[in-house]
């Protein structure tokens, strides 16, 4: 979750002075429930693909004692109508440190609405309350229950039965702002990001003598993201980053000649990777949960577009003993880093 | 990228194919599997006012064995002679060469005259077919001829055939039990060869060796036995190689240098 006061940095101390201090982030989703019990989810998110949606459905399902299926995620954000701040977004890994937190706050807030809300029909002190099942119930009494969707379209239909003092609306939203990211010193400096998660590869390649090419025979991958939400969308995650970090390692490039011609402009000399160019990759956990997020979670998206190809270059470097390898490691650049190495 | 707009004709019999490209000439291109033609009329590197579509002439699929050489016909594709049951035993070149062309998806469609007709300098058909010492049957209203895989295809993508002639078929003769290996390097399987080399033993135990990929067409060479080495060298001077983004001249020249010793020794093992 990134620092916004890091784009400050881009003035002096004194007109960042001037102009007030930029610092910090916010995070936000909502919980709405409908008359019928169907729960929606919305959040300043715009997915692409990450698995957003799975997510929040289970962080939200949790607290309220249903099924990630019972949840609808809808992640079309319009500025105009839904809750945003200039932090909103999908980048710098802060899903799962930023809005997966906002989530669990909305849900949270919920639950403990929808508790009070049971309570009172059910006859019993909110303390007594959960919802598991399906189901809002006491739990010194499981037998004394109410369908969720019947609790929830009290709020709807009958707000004259809700607790006193209650706001109606089942609406809740979760908003996250850590403390932790305060606003540039008068010296430049500022942590730009609330959590930092941590990538170690390793691998070894061989470069055949005859074809100059590279091979990978064996690849480990070592994340600490924090507390992992998902396991299977991480290691998803994980192997499409490592599959672009191959790309730009070993073939993907915008190549220009002397003249400035583009020579890389269709599918045919761009090269794309597809699976089967793709080496086996061993995924490892070291899970450590962040102090500073609720959940403990501190992303993990981009690790391996940024580590493989600084890891492959490495072994070449070391394979051939040469100092600089320019990436992609193509047959035609191994080649001439292997005749400079005869000379 | 779209194609340019252009006229689509299916005739239903081969004599029609020759009366309408007699008629065409240069402004026809005849559609086989497309594999090759139709990329590049996308990115309008090529252009035809008309395609003429020879694909379902049935008197053109047919792979026919003649005694001492296999004829394919026009509109036989690159999966079904690689599912010709007797490919390995009596042409084992291409047995050997089929499986680096493209991939199975595109070998479909693709043709193996359309590979000779495109003749593409990397391209594992024309040289196999240069190998394997095999000639390509041209017809046309005036008639036919047959010319041999070193006057047929003359440089990147120039053949000897004339606009009003069609490519009926290729003739390879038969090799069964000789020595045969092919090896290629390309960025990723299914690309095009940076280089590729074809060997197949001779009788008298010197090896015919063919490469792609370092000039506008495939070349041949006789290596004899003794100084293989010292001949690769002289030969891949002499070709030169070319420059293109994925290769310069000297990895050219270095990889025929490397490949031609394993797939020559790869070809006498098989012959053993």
């Amino acid at each position: 979750m990134s620092n916004m006061g890091y784009l400050s940095t881009l003035m002096t101390a004194a007109a960042r002075e001037k102009a007030g201090p930029k610092s910090g982030a916010v995070s936000m989703a909502t919980v709405n429930i409908d008359p019928l019990g169907a729960v929606t989810v919305t959040a300043d998110v715009t997915v692409q693909g990450q698995s957003h949606e799975t997510v929040l459905a289970q962080i939200v399902a949790e607290q309220l004692g249903l099924k990630t299926d019972d949840i609808e995620v809808v992640l079309e954000m319009d500025t105009a109508k839904d809750q945003w701040s200039i932090a909103a977004g999908t980048y710098s890994s802060r899903f799962a440190s930023g809005t997966a937190v906002a989530a669990h706050k909305a849900a949270v807030q919920m639950r403990d609405k929808l508790k009070a809300i049971g309570a009172k029909q059910l006859n019993v002190l909110p303390a007594d309350v959960e919802l598991a099942g399906g189901k809002i119930r006491s739990r010194s009494n499981p037998d004394n229950a109410l369908p969720f969707g019947r609790v929830a379209g009290t709020s709807h239909w009958s707000p004259m039965l809700l607790p006193e003092s209650m706001v109606p609306a089942l609406s809740e939203t979760g908003v996250w702002t850590p403390q932790e990211l305060e606003a540039p010193s008068s010296d430049d400096r500022i942590n730009t990001s609330l959590t930092y998660g941590f990538i170690f590869d390793m691998c070894g390649v061989e470069i055949d003598p005859v074809t100059y090419s590279v091979r990978v025979d064996r690849y480990v991958s070592m994340h600490d993201a924090g507390r992992i939400m998902n396991p299977m969308i991480a290691e998803g995650q994980i192997r499409g980053a490592f599959a672009q970090g191959i790309a730009s390692a070993l073939y993907e490039e915008f190549s220009y000649n002397e003249e400035g011609a583009f020579l890389s402009g269709t599918f045919a000399d761009y090269l794309v990777p597809t699976v089967s160019e793709i080496p086996e990759l061993e995924i490892l956990h070291y899970e450590s949960p962040s102090p500073l997020t609720p959940l403990g979670a501190k992303g993990l998206a981009e690790g391996n577009c940024m580590s493989t190809p600084a890891c492959i270059a490495n072994a070449i470097a070391d394979a051939l003993a040469v100092r600089e390898v320019i990436l992609p490691a193509t047959p035609r650049r191994i080649h001439a880093l292997m005749q400079d190495h005869k000379k | 990228m779209k194609p340019r707009p252009f006229d689509y004709l299916r005739p239903d019999t081969v004599d029609e194919v020759l009366a309408l490209l007699a008629e065409y000439g240069d402004d026809a291109r005849i559609l086989a599997g497309g594999q090759s033609l139709v990329p590049m009329l996308n990115l309008r590197l090529i252009d035809a006012a008309t395609l003429i579509d020879i694909s379902r002439l049935a008197a053109l699929d047919v792979i026919r064995d003649r005694g001492d050489t296999i004829e394919i016909g026009a509109a036989v594709t690159q999966n079904k002679l690689m599912a010709w049951p007797q490919l390995a035993d009596k042409l084992p070149l291409l047995a050997a060469a089929l499986p680096f062309v493209g991939h199975f998806q595109t070998r479909n469609r693709g043709t193996v005259c359309g590979s000779i007709a495109h003749a593409d300098p990397s391209s594992e058909i024309p040289l196999a077919l240069a190998v394997c010492g095999g000639e390509v049957v041209l017809r046309s209203k005036r008639g036919e001829r047959v010319l041999k895989a070193g006057e047929f295809q003359k440089d990147m993508l120039t053949t000897a055939r004339a606009a009003d002639e069609l490519i009926a078929a290729v003739r390879i003769p038969v090799a069964r039990g000789k020595g045969v290996a092919f090896r290629e390097v390309a960025r990723r399987h299914g690309d095009f060869a940076i280089v590729a080399v074809a060997a197949m033993v001779e009788d008298d135990g010197a090896v015919r060796l063919g490469v792609g990929g370092m000039a506008g067409r495939p070349m041949v060479r006789r290596i004899a036995a003794a100084n293989a080495a010292a001949a690769i060298d002289e030969w891949a001077v002499e070709l030169e190689g070319y420059e293109d983004l994925h290769a310069s001249a000297a990895l050219r020249r270095d990889l025929l240098r490397n490949l031609s010793p394993l797939v020559i020794e790869e070809a006498r093992k098989c012959a053993a």
